[in-house]
């Protein structure tokens, strides 16, 4: 049996700490990648189950992040949850646009963390 | 008349009435015969009759019984009823004593959900504040200590509008360390003691505007950056984020939190520089 795999890309280290603590109790294995870059690479390397994704980083923004990975055969079909400091309807729109599957705004809450990542991964272990 | 005449005479009357006698004896007879014929019939209807009567009497012993078998079956089905009854009775009692525990359970149950979603409140809390205190005192390098508290600020507070100020001793004034999301020349540095945020960090406690909503131009809060009785810095939060409706228990604590290990962090990271650049 093994668990499922989410792939957590931020450039804050804040931001991987408190997602790791959010999902630490879940039965959850969890990647990470600091840039844009990183993280379409690890999705590709890693095949993960969910993918939470910041908008704004270095060397490549999570919006071009989103149109890689959905670009790309084997991770096309991945869940991507963006993490964003903006809730605006025209930023949540560009994420619908880049392939996004759900979002969540900056602070983080636990608590819808949790419900959305559980809505795409449930809280048994894959198979 | 001679007596031979009287002897024949006699005769024939004796004969004559011996033959009535006879005749009469013959009716005698035959009428006997015919009650004999008569009572055998009798005999034999009554024997019937009687068969009936007996054939009547078990009928009627049978359904004597019958009776008295429906009679103790209807006696055993009242007593069944009563129990049925008792049992009902019991039923409901449980019944009710079962929804009253229900409700309880129901009740007891609502109140450990309140309970654990407040645990994971706090827990989330927590969370935010061990982030915080562990990211700033991850690193010992200037740079990375003020780009922590811009992090904290913006992701787990939730503005970005933030400036870190420094006391300088020599110049007795704070001056601009470190900014994000706001136009230095809006950041002046000020004098300890002057002006509305220089006179607030005298005190050294910090100050929060708790009717702050998200995308309002305001001061949301300044964080004296404390050592001890000494202010070494402050920290400027504007602007909250446009769906931060207002500000949460634990954006204070994190504050309280920012005012002490912060500026021990700063001050570290300072100490760090400094050793450096000396034994360089």
């Amino acid at each position: 049996m093994s668990r499922k795999k989410i792939l957590l890309v931020d450039d804050s280290n804040t931001i991987l700490m408190m997602e790791k603590f959010i999902l630490r109790n879940g039965p959850y294995e969890l990647v990470t990648a600091g840039n844009g870059e990183e993280g379409v690479r690890k999705a590709a390397e890693h095949l993960p189950d969910l993918i939470l994704l910041d908008v704004i980083m270095p060397k490549m923004g999570g919006f071009e992040a989103c149109r890689m990975i959905r670009a790309a055969e084997e991770t096309k079909s991945i869940p991507i949850i963006m993490v964003t400091t903006r809730g605006e309807a025209a930023n949540v729109e560009a994420g619908w646009a880049n392939g996004c599957t759900d979002y969540v705004t900056k602070p983080i809450n636990a608590i819808e963390l949790l419900a959305k990542v559980r809505n795409f991964l449930g809280d048994e272990v894959a198979q | 008349m001679s007596a031979d005449e009287k002897n024949r005479s006699y005769i024939t009357v004796v004969r004559e009435e011996l033959q009535q006698y006879t005749q009469g004896l013959l009716r005698e007879n035959e009428k006997l015969r015919a009650m004999a014929t008569a009572l055998e019939s009798d005999k034999r209807r009554l024997e019937l009759e009687i068969i009936e009567a007996r054939v009547v009497l078990q009928q009627k012993e049978e359904l004597r019984r019958a009776a008295e078998s429906f009679e103790a079956a209807r006696l055993e089905t009242l007593m069944q009823l009563e129990k049925a009854r008792h049992d009902c009775d019991t039923a409901t009692l449980e019944l009710e004593r079962l929804r009253s525990r229900f409700e309880d359970v129901e009740q007891e149950n609502e109140k450990f959900a309140t309970q654990y979603h407040q645990i994971e409140i706090h827990s989330s809390n927590l969370s935010n504040l061990y982030v915080a205190s562990y990211q700033l005192h991850a690193s010992v390098e200037r740079e990375t200590v003020l780009s922590t508290i811009q992090e904290i600020v913006v992701n787990l507070i939730g503005s970005e509008e933030v400036a870190i100020f420094e006391f300088h001793e020599g110049g007795g004034e704070f001056r601009l360390a470190s900014s994000f999301g706001v136009e230095e020349s809006r950041l002046k540095n000020f004098k300890a003691g002057s002006g509305p945020i220089g006179s607030r960090l005298l005190s050294g406690e910090v100050f929060v505007n708790d009717h702050a909503a998200g995308g309002e131009d305001k001061l949301t809060a300044c964080v004296p950056l404390r050592i001890g009785d000494r202010v070494t810095g402050a920290i400027l939060v504007f602007r909250l984020l446009e769906h931060k409706q207002a500000l949460q228990p634990v954006d204070h604590e994190l504050f309280e939190l920012l005012a002490i290990h912060a500026s021990t962090a700063l001050y570290c990271a300072n100490l760090h520089e400094t050793t450096s650049v000396t034994v360089q």
